[in-house]
């Protein structure tokens, strides 16, 4: 894989990690697909080389010596920079994740990760024209509500960062939720806020002994089910694609699979009366 | 883009090896792209490689780590349009978490899904000899 055309300079990433053979492998990887890569080996001489250099992306460790990760996010946000930075961690505690989303971190990945998770990270980063901010409501590690602007960019973010709260959870369970809140939030974003960076979604997700809750709230007018031709949720059972015709004849984006998808990932879906609320549910027990 | 996409061509049949996530934005259409430049390469003024008339696709799909219903709707978009172009298209290397997105969304009957590139070539040949 490689992001920068041979015609075009490579995109520059900065890897800041303190482990050398961590350090290594990152940058043989990233040179591999094509990328100018530069390492620091902890957050002072991160700090030190973005005052004086250009970055695309910087890939950041959390716990270093010196200075850690956390506060170089901080003293970034407090410079007003707007680097995008990719967290790697193995550190999943609550406060850590919420800590990074407070400070506008990009992404989260999760320590150990393969390298084609790692280039499929960086690329999307880097795909990101400008990075939206996401405003912190609650930061309780069992209660936390964002508010986050209606742009695609955002979902992949927030998803990385809400699904590393759950790591303690079972893999597939995880990876239900995650699908489903990545469907959610895509569909108010897109229809309730239609991708006007300007207008808000709220985000919640609370996490008890038994269970895992979303609630996902968009600007728009809402919707009724039975005006859903174009989604997948309304075709006949002898049928899984009808809905794709009446897509087309929209002039609709291929897709529609969300809400159906949804309903067999959560074990409740509820909404609102005006449907522009979404609550749904993931049973622990 | 976190999406590479390369083509090779076994027996006769297009294979697109897809590595990365296929979701909505530049990444579904991407692939969108690409199969339509394959179709126009494949109508039939232009000699194409297909084993029946029409573009003769396996996707490969076992090195993609995600699919959202951006991604789902842009392979039934491609299925759609090759079919109607007079081709097929064939799914290969599903992993676990793609095959339940599928089964989940009744796809699983709507495609034809096989464990390898070589079984899903294998089935276009086996159907060009009952075609015939």
């Amino acid at each position: 894989m490689n992001d920068a055309p041979a015609s075009q300079s490579p995109s520059r990433v900065l890897v800041i990690e303190d482990e050398p053979s961590i350090r290594v492998l990152l940058n043989r990887v990233l040179s591999g697909a094509g990328f100018a890569v530069e390492e620091a080996s902890d957050g002072l001489e991160g700090l030190e080389r973005l005052s004086r250099h250009e970055f695309d992306v910087v890939l950041l460790d959390v716990w270093m010596p010196h200075m850690n990760g956390l506060d170089v996010l901080t003293e970034l946000h407090r410079r007003g920079s707007t680097q995008r930075v990719i967290l790697m961690t193995a550190d999943h505690a609550p406060e850590t994740l919420l800590h990074a989303v407070r400070e506008q971190a990009s992404q989260y990945i999760s320590k150990p990760f393969s390298s084609e998770e790692l280039l499929a990270t960086v690329q999307r980063v880097l795909a990101c024209p400008a990075q939206p901010a996401i405003e912190v409501l609650s930061a309780k590690p069992d209660w936390v509500q964002l508010l986050v602007p209606c742009q695609r960019e955002v979902v992949d973010r927030i998803q990385s960062f809400l699904m590393g709260l759950d790591s303690d959870l079972p893999h597939q369970v995880r990876e239900s939720l995650g699908q489903a809140f990545h469907e959610l939030l895509l569909n108010a974003i897109e229809w309730g806020g239609k991708f006007d960076p300007n207008v808000k979604v709220q985000v919640a997700c609370l996490r008890t002994r038994r269970m895992v809750l979303y609630r996902i709230a968009d600007p728009g007018a809402g919707f009724r089910f039975d005006s859903l031709k174009h989604a997948a949720v309304s075709n006949p059972e002898e049928d899984s694609i009808e809905h794709i015709k009446i897509r087309e004849e929209k002039g609709m984006r291929p897709g529609g699979f969300g809400i159906l998808m949804t309903r067999f990932l959560v074990d409740e879906l509820l909404y609102n009366e005006k449907q522009n609320e979404v609550i749904f549910i993931k049973y622990l027990d | 883009m976190a999406l590479t996409l390369q083509i090779s061509s076994l027996r006769q049949v297009t294979v697109l090896v897809c590595q990365g996530i296929i979701v909505f934005g530049e990444e579904a259409d991407s692939l969108r792209a690409q199969v339509k430049e394959l179709l126009r390469q494949n109508e039939p003024s232009l000699p194409g490689p297909s084993v029946v008339p029409g573009l003769s696709l396996v996707l490969d799909l076992s090195l993609v780590l995600y699919m959202d219903s951006g991604g789902l709707g842009a392979l039934v978009g491609l299925l759609t349009s090759i079919r109607a172009a007079g081709g097929d298209l064939k799914l290969a290397g599903l992993n676990e978490r793609i095959e339940r997105v599928l089964k989940t969304t009744h796809l699983n009957q709507v495609f034809q899904i096989y464990a390898s590139v070589e079984e899903a070539v294998n089935a276009f040949h086996a159907g060009a000899a009952v075609q015939k």
